[in-house]
């Protein structure tokens, strides 16, 4: 602090400036501040939005966790459980949802939660259209001012993990700026590019969050992102690289975890070459899983085979990842099939958005692995905008390195994408197989049935290749040991109510 | 001077132009950057329709430009917030680290470039001109990841990343833009010193000098009083481009330091496809450096009474 005070007086010629740096340096390096109940937490990039059912980017959702409840809430293996319901009783058809709410469960203002409040919030989500899932919302009921009833135009049993959608008070005029919700944080203020402040919410519920003040800090470069935590001007950060872990001193503990993505090189089974699977059989031939894992993030990582990430126990079959080994000969006796020889090469271009360096590098080692079988690969950075317009909405791609995540644990939220007529079937993936089997998982009741169906689309995507898997990108997190108690989720959520301060002890 | 405005209107016409184009020609839609990729079609083209982007490109361009050139800018799409309101909280913050990296180019360089010239050839003229040259070569960006790196990380004399509000903290603001100041001037320190060595060497010789000398001034005297009011015309117009360098100089200064201040807005709402924000800085900048050299003509004629007149 006192460093920074002579800075303060400022203009002194450089020599003379780095002479007091020297001298104040002990006072400026020792810790100061009281960390027991307040944290810097920095995130990559700023909150698109405050309003809880017009938020999309992942990285807002994951920190507003912490700030806004639905119905049900996912936990720390992923299960829902309920949240501002105290219980929840699925009819048989699954087709009305009813839900009894808990007492006493009140809104950051000091308000209770009304069975108003919850219908109000569903339709609105509803109106918003940010979540199309929650399209299939018929109607949303109130029998008495303790319950309150979801039913859906359609059976669907999956449909719980879409009643996360945040309760939030009726009255609040503006959602947008002034955030309401039920959880262990509420919101306190924000600068745009800056920060967002929480602070603990007292009268919340459940058990109540250890760290009293979270400062989110917008860490827009991500090079200064090592320099920040060892300076001291941030405690934790969530997605350091491999690279950047390896920089950081022993005053921080980085915990392993995996992302919860499915990581793969996503063909345009339109684009003519892709639509022969003999060609995308060979591609996958061609990869060398851990080669790119080695590259990319020294060797971390989990090999994928099919559009399932291990989170998803219930459904993950690991012997997939068997189906094609590295085997250069046989993919370029694939290809010569079918009809790609030295004369006549494969080639195709990668679009890759330049913001996300492990696709980057991954589509860097894939295009090398894919020379060793006469594939001639053009790497094509795109802009993120660029490619949620370009490759994402209009396909208009060859082939693209992307990661993609789940919104809940359900089966769904990865499968649903590849059936022929999916609205974001974004690969163009079209096989009456899969359809078949998609749909029996959608009409069976019966559990195994239905976990059994979503296996054998899991089985159909891996053997057909519908696209070359690659992996679940490791992720790290990095905490200043002045703390402890992060938890990983198997989805995107960051829970900051268990963070505390270290014990020393 | 009238020609003189019209021609900086007839820029700004041109720049904001330009910008609407560029923002057509571009892929990406802001709709569905703003709903994200689990939106219905129908919210989708509410958006669209909301955002007022079904209309014609000309048709776009008048409605903006009318609110524009009646003082409202619109709204910031990624932040429902007036931009107005949006700019007007980061400007200052901009202004400052601009300011304070003129006002430590000035403070350096003059007092250096006239020693500088004073000891010509001796060692504290070479010493320095190596220095300069090093300093010189070295882009900010670059010398700001050093700074910091130094000052921050070894000496622990402010905190990398530490940035604070000037309405929270005044003075810790001013003080953590110290190092991002720096790391925009010193280049240009460099260069300021080099031209104003040669200056004052090539007035030295000239007669007025000698006479100066002859009334018995002292070498500062004269220098100062005498050989800088000659030698300071063309370093003055150095300075007031290096004032609109420094304002594109801070864009990536302010990623470096990690400050929120208009050049990460820029970054941030042309990546979001924020088109009102983008605008409303765009033109801002043209006419902050119109505004500049509209200046740097009015300081020639006051230095100098033989400039102007015509126009």
């Amino acid at each position: 602090m006192r460093g920074r005070r002579a800075l303060g007086r400022a203009l002194l010629p450089m020599i003379v400036m780095s002479y007091l740096a020297a001298a104040l340096g002990g006072c400026a390096g020792g810790k100061t501040a009281d960390t027991s109940s307040r944290i810097t937490i920095g995130i990559p990039q700023d909150l698109d939005s405050l309003d809880p059912h017009y938020m999309t980017a992942a990285g807002t959702k994951e920190v507003l966790f912490n700030v806004f409840e639905g119905l049900v809430k996912p936990d720390q293996s992923g299960d829902l459980v309920p949240a501002v319901a105290e219980s929840i009783d699925v009819s048989e058809d699954a087709a009305l949802y009813s839900f009894t709410l808990r007492d006493g469960v009140k809104f950051h203002d000091g308000t209770n939660v009304t069975a108003q409040d919850v219908r109000y919030s569903i339709l609105r989500a509803k109106e918003a259209g940010v979540n199309s899932a929650l399209e299939a919302v018929a109607d949303v009921t109130i029998p008495d001012e303790k319950h309150i009833g979801v039913a859906l135009s359609a059976p669907d049993s999956d449909f719980l993990c879409n009643l996360t959608c945040a309760v939030i008070p009726e009255h609040n005029a503006d959602p947008a700026t002034n955030p309401v919700g039920t959880g262990p944080y509420k919101y306190v203020s924000r600068s745009p590019q800056e920060n967002v402040v929480l602070t603990r919410f007292d009268d919340y519920w459940g058990t109540p969050a250890n760290i009293r003040d979270i400062t989110l800090k917008i860490e827009a470069n991500a090079d200064a992102i090592v320099m920040d935590l060892e300076g001291g001007s941030v405690d934790m950060f969530a997605r350091v690289t491999s690279a950047q872990k390896k920089q950081l001193s022993d005053r921080f503990r980085v915990y392993d975890g995996t992302m919860n993505l499915v990581q793969a090189l996503y063909l345009n089974n339109a684009y003519e070459p892709f639509s022969d699977v003999r060609v995308r059989r060979a591609l996958s031939l061609l990869t060398d899983k851990q080669g790119v894992m080695d590259f990319v993030s020294d060797g971390a990582g989990t090999p994928l085979a099919s559009s399932i990430y291990p989170a998803f126990t219930k459904y993950f079959t690991e012997e997939l990842n068997d189906l094609y080994p590295l085997d250069v000969g046989q993919a370029k006796a694939l290809l010569k099939e079918a009809g790609y020889d030295e004369a006549h090469p494969l080639t195709f271009s990668i679009a890759v958005a330049s913001n996300y360096q492990q696709h980057v590098d991954t589509a860097q080692v894939l295009a090398e692995q894919y020379a060793k079988g006469g594939v001639q690969v053009t790497i094509e950075p795109v802009e993120w905008n660029t490619w949620l317009s370009e490759v994402y909405t209009n396909r208009n791609y060859q082939a693209t390195v992307v990661g993609v995540d789940a919104s809940t644990l359900s089966a769904s939220a990865l499968l649903s994408r590849f059936r022929s007529d999916a609205g974001n079937n974004f690969i163009n993936y079209s096989n009456p197989a899969y359809d078949e089997a998609y749909a029996a998982a959608e009409a069976a009741v019966d559990d195994a049935e239905k976990t059994a169906a979503y296996k054998q689309c899991e089985r159909i995507l891996a053997e057909d290749a519908a696209n070359v898997y690659i992996q679940d990108l490791p992720c790290f997190v990095a905490l200043n040991s002045d703390y402890d108690g992060y938890v990983f989720y198997p989805l995107y959520v960051q829970d900051f109510a268990l963070l505390k301060k270290a014990d020393r002890n | 001077m009238l020609r003189k405005l019209i021609s900086a209107a007839a820029t700004l016409f041109a720049v904001s132009v330009l910008v609407f184009g560029a923002f057509a020609l571009i892929p990406g839609d802001p709709a569905l950057k703003k709903l994200g990729t689990q939106a219905t079609q129908e919210s989708l083209a509410r958006m669209r329709e909301q955002m007022g982007l079904n209309a014609p490109l000309p048709v776009r361009y008048a409605r903006w430009a009318v609110h524009f050139i009646n003082g409202d800018p619109g709204t910031s799409y990624s932040y429902d917030i007036p931009v107005r309101t949006l700019l007007g909280d980061k400007l200052p913050v901009t202004l400052a680290l601009v300011l304070f990296s003129f006002v430590l180019l000035i403070v350096i360089s003059i007092p250096l470039g006239i020693r500088h010239a004073k000891y010509e050839g001796r060692l504290f003229d070479r010493v320095f001109l190596v220095l300069g040259q090093i300093v010189m070569a070295i882009p900010p960006f670059f010398l700001g990841i050093l700074l910091t790196w130094f000052f921050g990380i070894v000496l622990r004399v402010f905190t990398p990343g530490g940035y604070v509000s000037y309405r929270q903290d005044p003075a810790g603001f001013l003080a953590y833009l110290f190092f991002p100041a720096l790391a925009i001037a010193l280049p240009r320190v460099a260069m300021t010193v080099k031209l104003l060595r040669a200056e004052v060497l090539k007035e030295a010789t000239k007669d007025y000098v000698r006479t100066a000398y002859s009334r018995g001034n002292s070498t500062m005297s004269v220098l100062y009083r005498h050989v800088l009011k000659n030698a300071f015309l063309p370093v003055l117009t150095f300075l007031a481009m290096n004032l609109t360098d420094m304002v594109a100089g801070s864009v990536v200064i302010e990623q470096v330091f990690g400050i929120p201040g208009i050049g990460r807005f820029l970054l941030v709402s042309i990546l979001g496809r924020d088109h009102p924000v983008v605008e409303a800085i765009i033109m801002g900048l043209a006419a902050f450096i119109i505004g500049v050299n509209l200046l740097t003509d009015l300081c020639y004629r006051l230095i100098d009474p033989r400039i102007g007149g015509e126009s």
